[in-house]
Order: structure tokens, then C-alpha cells, then sequence
């Protein structure tokens, strides 16, 4: 039933198919396409089989229990906040949950910081941009704010590019040598995020399990995983010039806890926090050899 | 009181989406709640359809919800509310499907939702029906949601959007950002591919 084996008819009619669902096609047209149906067994089948899975898909379609999803739903609803005249002001979200860094976070809740550095240390030939040294180029997000996510991007001023150096043969390690490379001012971007993360809580449950602390949690590890994504675009987006460095990641709270994360969805995918969430920096580094 | 839960029941059928934005604006908490019960159904089985993972789907049209609620002042009420609420989750889809392809971890949640799936009990199922006849008619399902799941992407979203959700060709440019003519030559291929896979099976 490929359109390549079909007559010219046929591949008429597979071109209008669409239109001829929907009954848009002008009355000649619509004849038209009829006589052809009349007489072409490959079409009319090709016809009768869509028609018949679209009814079947439609009838598969399933129902949700109204009532299981309405409760998970006003769970989460209530870590937003204020669902249903201010019940997020139950005591089980009490003030413990606000942070006072979240006002702070907000305005400085955005950002991705990237710049460029020369690769090799022992450039023969530095070009004035080159910076030459080991400084990493340095994603990093802010995780906290009240705004949505939202990523913008700009172009990056030409003039705070650095492009790659040339770098003569090193005939100690068998490299040739490889000319300056001009950054690519088309392609790069200044991309900044602002995240949003609602106060977080605690992930022990101690005593009875307080089930909207937990949902608070989940959902704060769910901004996380946003927060982490956005970095994960902003890398995918970085021109690559120059960036040969391998990537590391690190979740740095403000209580000065630093832990490793392995970069790459499937590390942020099984990311798990163990103890009391506190307000966070995500932050996601090159290291230039 | 009982007809007083008669009106208020014909009243909240009567007013628009639009009208219980504005009336849940005005204070009306449980408005809110109608929302959710109007579209409830419709999100989770979009989402389904567009990532085929019943499961996640249901999270999913929660994250939705929890996104109208949120950003909920700042809808026009002069456009249509359930052209505003498929955008929110036709992205929220995309974005589970372009994590999907880099995640092995939910790669594997798909394949163990599949398998629910296929144990998924008959008692749900019309119970007026022979057996023969509801295993044909589960069996006609599973392929037609393969055949669905089959269709690239982008184009399986314009599909779904016409013709499980009845959406113009218009609300359809809007919700996915795309060019009228993007979606009339996408749904064009979507049908007559979803046609093409479907045949042989049926025959």
C-alpha cells in the first residue's frame, strides 16, 4: 500500500486524504475522488481501514476514577498553596516550609553563566581572545523562585566570545597541529533559566508519615529533576568550540552540603535525596584538560 | 436542598470554561474543581496517547492541572480555555518524550506498563459481550493503539488532536506552535500512515 506502487489516481487520492475525511474538498473534487473510489479496491480499503481504526482507537479510550484523582491532585495542589481559600495554611504546611531565601532566590533565580576558555596550555600561537587557562566553563541554576520555568536566550556578545586557539603540533603526544577556531556567533546563545521551586521539606518521616510533607518533598525533588533539565539544554546548546573538558555536576545547598551528580538524564533521572532538603544551587562545570 | 443541588448542577453545566475561570477568580474555590472534572478524562487519555504510558499519563495530567492552577490569573478568558489546557500538556507530553530517549530508566517504565496492559482484567470491559467478542474487540484495541504509538511523533500528536479530541485545524497550529500548513500536511501523513499500518491487520 506504499504511495510510490499506486497508480497516479491513487496518489491523488492518498494526497487529498486528509481533506477527504474531514469532507473539505470542494464538490467536483469530492466526485472526483468517489469514481475513483468506485473503481480501486486499494483506496476503498485504505479508506475502510482508517475509518475502522479511529472508531476502535475512540473506543479504547478509558476512564479515570474521578474521585483517586481529584484526592492525588488536591494533595499536590495544596504544596502550591492556597487550594480552596488558604488550606495551604493547614499547620501540616506550616511556616516551616516557607524559607526566607526564597525571596532572595527569586530575583536571582535564573542563569546560565558560560564563557569559553582556551584548551591547550602549552598554545604556541595564543590568539589575544584565548584565555588560555584551566578556568571551567560553569552552568549554573539557581533552584528556587515562584516563577514558572522559563528559559530565554540571547545572543551572546561577540565581544565576550573566546574562540579556540590555534595550538602547535605537540609531537610528544602525537597531535597535529589545529588552526584558531572562530567562535560561531550565529549559534551561541546566553541562555537563562528561571526555575520554579516551592519551599521544600523534609524527607524523613518520623512518627506517623505526614503525607503532604512528602508530597512537598516529591515535589520539590520534581523542580530539581526541571532544574537539572534546563541544564541539560543549556549544555546541548553550548557551540562547540573549543569544549572538549568532561562534564560534572554537584547540588551545592546553602547549608554548605555538596554532592556529586552524575550529568546526563538517566543520573538525574535516579537522583534521591536522603535528610532535610534545604534551599539549593545546581551547578554544572566543564574541566578543560 | 435537594433542589437546590438541581440548580446548582444545571447552572455549573451551563456555564463555559471561561465563565469558571472567571468565577473561580472571584473566589469560587470549587470552580476549580470543575475544571478538573471536565477535562480530567480528556488530559489523561491525550497524554496516554501521545507517550503510551497509562501511568505516567496520570501524573502527568496532574503536573497539568497543578500549571492551569498556577499561572490560572493570568489566562485570557477571551480565548478558549481547552485550546490553553492541550498546550500546557501537548508540552508536558513532548518534554516526557524527549527525556524518554534519553533516560534508560524510563524506557523501562514504558515496557512495564505495557505488560499491565496486557493483564489489564476484563471486568472493566462491556460485560454484555461473549468472551469471543471481547477478545476481538480487546484485540482490535491493542492494534490500533500499536498502530497509533507507530506514528512518528509530531505527527501522531495532530492525529490525536483531530480525531480523538475533535480539534480544529486552528487549535491545533496553537496548541502544538506549528504553521497551519505544518499541521494540515503532518495530519495528511499521520492518516494515511496510520491507515497503512492498520490495514494489514485488519484484513
Amino acid at each position: 500500500m506504499n504511495r510510490t506502487d499506486r497508480p497516479a489516481a491513487c496518489s491523488d487520492f492518498l494526497d487529498v486524504f486528509s481533506d477527504f475525511v474531514d469532507g473539505t474538498l470542494p464538490p467536483d473534487r469530492k466526485g472526483e475522488i468517489h469514481a475513483h473510489l468506485d473503481c480501486c479496491e486499494g483506496c476503498l480499503r485504505h479508506l475502510a481501514a482508517y475509518r475502522r481504526g479511529v472508531m476502535a482507537l475512540k473506543a479504547s479510550e478509558r476512564d479515570v476514577d474521578p474521585a483517586t484523582f481529584w484526592a492525588a491532585l488536591e494533595r499536590r495542589l495544596w504544596t502550591e498553596g492556597n487550594l480552596a481559600g488558604g488550606r495551604a495554611d493547614d499547620s501540616r504546611i506550616g511556616a516551616g516550609w516557607r524559607h526566607p531565601a526564597v525571596a532572595v532566590a527569586v530575583a536571582a533565580c535564573f542563569a546560565v553563566v558560560v564563557f569559553f576558555a582556551g584548551m591547550w596550555g602549552d598554545h604556541a600561537l595564543h590568539d589575544a581572545r584565548s584565555t588560555g587557562d584551566d578556568r571551567p566553563v560553569v552552568v549554573r541554576a539557581s533552584a528556587f523562585g515562584e516563577r514558572p520555568l522559563v528559559v530565554e536566550s540571547e545572543p551572546i556578545p561577540v565581544a565576550t566570545m573566546n574562540g579556540r586557539a590555534a595550538r602547535a603540533p605537540d609531537e610528544r603526544r602525537n597531535l597535529p597541529a589545529e588552526p584558531a577556531v572562530e567562535p560561531d556567533v550565529e549559534s551561541a546563545r546566553v541562555v537563562r533559566a528561571s526555575l520554579d521551586v516551592p519551599p521544600a521539606g523534609s524527607g524523613e518521616a518520623v512518627g506517623e508519615i505526614d503525607r503532604d510533607a512528602e508530597a512537598a518533598y516529591v515535589a520539590s525533588l520534581e523542580r530539581e529533576l526541571a532544574a537539572w533539565e534546563a541544564i541539560e539544554r543549556t549544555r546541548e546548546s553550548l557551540p562547540r568550540n573549543g569544549l572538549r573538558g568532561a562534564w560534572s555536576g554537584s547540588r551545592v545547598s546553602d547549608d554548605g552540603w555538596v554532592a556529586p551528580v552524575r550529568l546526563g538524564n538517566a543520573g538525574v533521572r535516579t537522583l534521591q535525596a536522603n535528610g532535610p532538603v534545604t534551599p539549593w544551587t545546581l551547578e554544572a562545570a566543564i574541566s578543560l584538560p | 436542598m435537594r433542589r437546590k443541588e438541581q440548580v446548582d448542577e444545571v447552572e455549573e453545566a451551563r456555564l463555559t470554561d471561561s465563565e469558571l475561570v472567571v468565577r473561580f477568580l472571584d473566589g469560587e474555590t470549587r470552580r476549580f474543581q470543575e475544571l478538573v472534572d471536565r477535562y480530567e478524562r480528556r488530559m489523561v487519555n491525550f497524554i496516554q496517547r501521545s507517550i503510551g504510558d497509562r501511568q505516567r499519563a496520570e501524573d502527568l495530567a496532574q503536573e497539568t492541572f497543578i500549571r492551569v492552577y498556577r499561572h490560572i490569573h493570568r489566562f485570557d478568558t477571551s480565548k478558549k480555555f481547552s485550546t490553553w489546557i492541550y498546550t500546557i500538556a501537548s508540552n508536558l507530553a513532548k518534554n516526557e518524550l524527549r527525556n524518554r530517549s534519553r533516560s534508560p530508566l524510563v524506557l523501562f517504565q514504558t515496557l512495564t506498563s505495557s505488560w499491565d496492559d496486557d493483564h489489564r482484567p476484563l471486568q472493566f470491559e462491556d460485560s454484555s459481550m461473549s468472551p469471543d467478542d471481547l477478545f476481538r474487540k480487546r484485540h482490535l484495541q491493542d492494534l490500533v493503539e500499536k498502530a497509533a504509538e507507530q506514528l512518528p511523533p509530531h505527527h501522531r500528536e495532530v492525529f490525536i488532536l483531530r480525531e480523538m479530541e475533535g480539534k480544529s485545524y486552528e487549535e491545533i497550529a496553537e496548541i502544538t506552535d506549528t504553521q497551519l500548513g505544518t499541521v494540515k500536511s503532518r495530519l495528511n501523513r499521520a492518516r494515511n500512515r496510520f491507515a497503512e499500518i492498520i490495514g494489514p491487520w485488519l484484513e
